[in-house]
């Protein structure tokens, strides 16, 4: 018995080898920028990062002189605005898609399908025209307005079989207690599909929160930009005036609050994700 | 179940609208500018010049047009080869007895969830930094200075560079899906070969590869919609260099670069962009017609 065990480790050992080299190549990866992020650029260069201590002052640079922190607050509003109205506007759609019947279903199922096909670069120029039509370019509210409605045909998409397997009993007996349809909805449907709402929420928060074509088109503006767009610059400046710790600290201001969401939630996003896909 | 018109209308109404305003209207509107010579962004369509498929033909002698094409194909197939081979690697060996399956998941599908800036600005900073970067410090260490002295981001490399840091971003996402196909496969047809004495090899090759073809064909499918769309890693990793860029980037330079953009000798014209769009388009939906031809539906059903 033994003998087997240890045989099948050791056929399984040049499995562990590409994982390991994974793992050590992502580990020396952020290791090293973190490092760096906190070290003087000449400690970089002389490849004796934290040679000179621990300078906090890359980081609170950043937020004094490059106004970090007001992109900061762009990318949390557009993220969290935009996690919320995704949900109110794709929510609904998808209940009555996933429950109803009624003539025209098929032909709005198959809509929000072909949506999901549409190329963004398709749709970008009409779009920043009636923008400016609306004289609306350069305002956090018009990427907020591009964000939940590019993102609603999937939602309606991901959410609409999470509705359609909610037990039909759930709207009967509360019909019976003389609820309508509405607070049926809002108080028990939704509440019951919320494994799929949050993980949904999870999908568009590290979607939006990295989101850079629409930004870049749409929010290119100091007043309306993103933390992401924002780095970009920084980094260009930076780049140029030397400041080569500052530029690892804005990587890491941009990096850690997605990844933080991440180290909650993977096993949620792993598995939400390989739902729709293999189905093919 | 049935319920009141009223209620279906309200609840479907906004997502229906967002529909026909932001996806249906705008790409029928591209679709029909890219048959105009429009002179800017805020043009009133009477201001609009019929110019039938002069757009496409005035592209089609472009040298950045063709070069950025060209451009793009590469990025498909190397990158293509590039993140299956190590994506199948992985997805195989996650479906295989390892231990802390979903660690290993989460550690590979880590660089999928950073911000591409973040990405572009750490390879492009670090990794291929030529003075203190990790290729040139492992190289130096290990002695091999042809290789340490490699300037991964001059006009020679980046292309080939943009493309290994892309992949690295993307395996894990593929990696999934496969891996998710692998381990759909039922148990028993390995049990049943492993009684006829199949071996490992023989079991990969007779079972789980056949088996994979509907999966194969879906990730193939995402993968060129991906990468006929390839956008963000020119404009955050390969910036204005011409050897990186894709059509998707030289619309949006030609459209939206105002002013600072390298084409500035071509007349700036609205429609020419919206035929970019089209022509990506088209060149997606026909790539994925030819890629179900090439992997029929697979009429196995388990």
């Amino acid at each position: 018995m033994r003998s087997r065990t240890a045989k099948r480790i050791g056929s399984l050992l040049p499995a562990y080898i590409p994982l390991y080299a994974w793992l050590i190549f992502t580990i020396i990866l952020f290791g090293w920028v973190i490092l760096a992020s906190l070290s003087t650029t000449r400690d970089i260069f002389t490849n004796s990062l934290l040679g000179s201590g621990i300078h906090w002052s890359n980081y609170s640079g950043l937020f004094k002189d490059q106004g970090m922190g007001r992109y900061f607050a762009n990318s949390v509003v557009y993220t969290v605005v935009s996690c919320i109205g995704i949900i109110a506007v794709a929510a609904p759609a998808a209940y009555i898609l996933g429950r109803a019947r009624f003539r025209g279903r098929a032909l709005a199922s198959t809509m929000f399908m072909s949506a999901l096909a549409i190329p963004s670069i398709l749709i970008t120029i009409p779009l920043f025209s009636v923008f400016v039509a609306l004289k609306l370019t350069g305002s956090v509210v018009t990427l907020v307005i591009v964000y939940i409605c590019t993102n609603v045909p999937f939602g309606v998409f991901f959410l609409t079989g999470f509705f359609s397997s909610i037990p039909k009993e759930f709207e009967e007996s509360a019909a019976m207690d003389g609820c309508g349809p509405i607070r049926t909805f809002v108080s028990i449907i939704l509440p019951v599909a919320q494994p799929g709402i949050v993980t949904l929420s999870i999908f568009n928060f590290l979607g939006v929160w990295n989101e850079y074509f629409y930004a870049l088109i749409f929010a290119n503006d100091s007043s309306a930009r993103t933390l992401a767009l924002s780095l970009q610059s920084i980094v260009y400046g930076f780049a140029n005036t030397g400041n080569y710790g500052g530029i690892f600290a804005a990587c890491m201001v941009v990096f850690l609050p997605s990844f933080a969401v991440y180290l909650f939630v993977s096993k949620r996003i792993i598995a939400g994700l390989t739902v729709g896909a293999v189905k093919g | 179940m049935k319920m009141n018109k009223s209620i279906i209308a309200l609840f479907l109404l906004p997502a229906v609208l967002i529909y026909l305003v932001i996806f249906l209207y705008p790409t029928l509107r591209t679709l029909a500018m890219s048959f105009y010579d429009i002179p800017s962004l805020s043009s009133q369509f009477a201001e609009w010049h019929y110019v039938g498929l002069l757009n496409y033909k005035d592209l089609m002698h472009s040298p950045y047009f063709v070069s950025s094409m060209k451009n793009v194909l590469g990025i498909w197939a190397i990158g293509g080869v590039l993140i299956f081979a190590f994506a199948f690697l992985y997805a195989v060996i996650l479906a295989s007895k390892v231990r802390g399956t979903h660690f290993w998941r989460s550690v590979i599908f880590l660089p999928n969830t950073v911000s591409a800036v973040v990405l572009s600005v750490v390879w492009l900073q670090y990794i291929f930094n030529s003075s203190y970067g990790l290729l040139t410090t492992v190289f130096r260490r290990l002695g091999l200075t042809a290789l340490a002295d490699i300037q991964w981001t001059d006009n020679e490399h980046i292309y080939f560079s943009m493309i290994i840091a892309f992949s690295f971003g993307s395996i894990g996402y593929f990696m999934l899906i496969l891996n998710a196909g692998i381990n759909r496969i039922p148990g028993d047809y390995y049990e049943a070969a492993t009684l006829e004495g199949a071996s490992q090899r023989v079991k990969f090759f007779a079972i789980t590869l056949p088996l994979l073809r509907d999966v194969f064909r879906t990730t193939l499918v995402l993968w060129t919609i991906t990468a006929f769309n390839f956008f963000v890693w020119s404009a955050t990793f390969g910036l204005d260099d011409p050897h990186t860029v894709t059509p998707a980037f030289y619309m949006y330079q030609k459209v939206f670069g105002r002013g600072n953009n390298v084409y500035v000798e071509d007349a700036f014209n609205v429609g020419s962009g919206a035929s970019v769009g089209i022509l990506i388009t088209l060149a997606t939906l026909i790539a994925s017609a030819l890629i179900s031809r090439l992997f029929p539906k697979d009429r196995l059903e388990y």
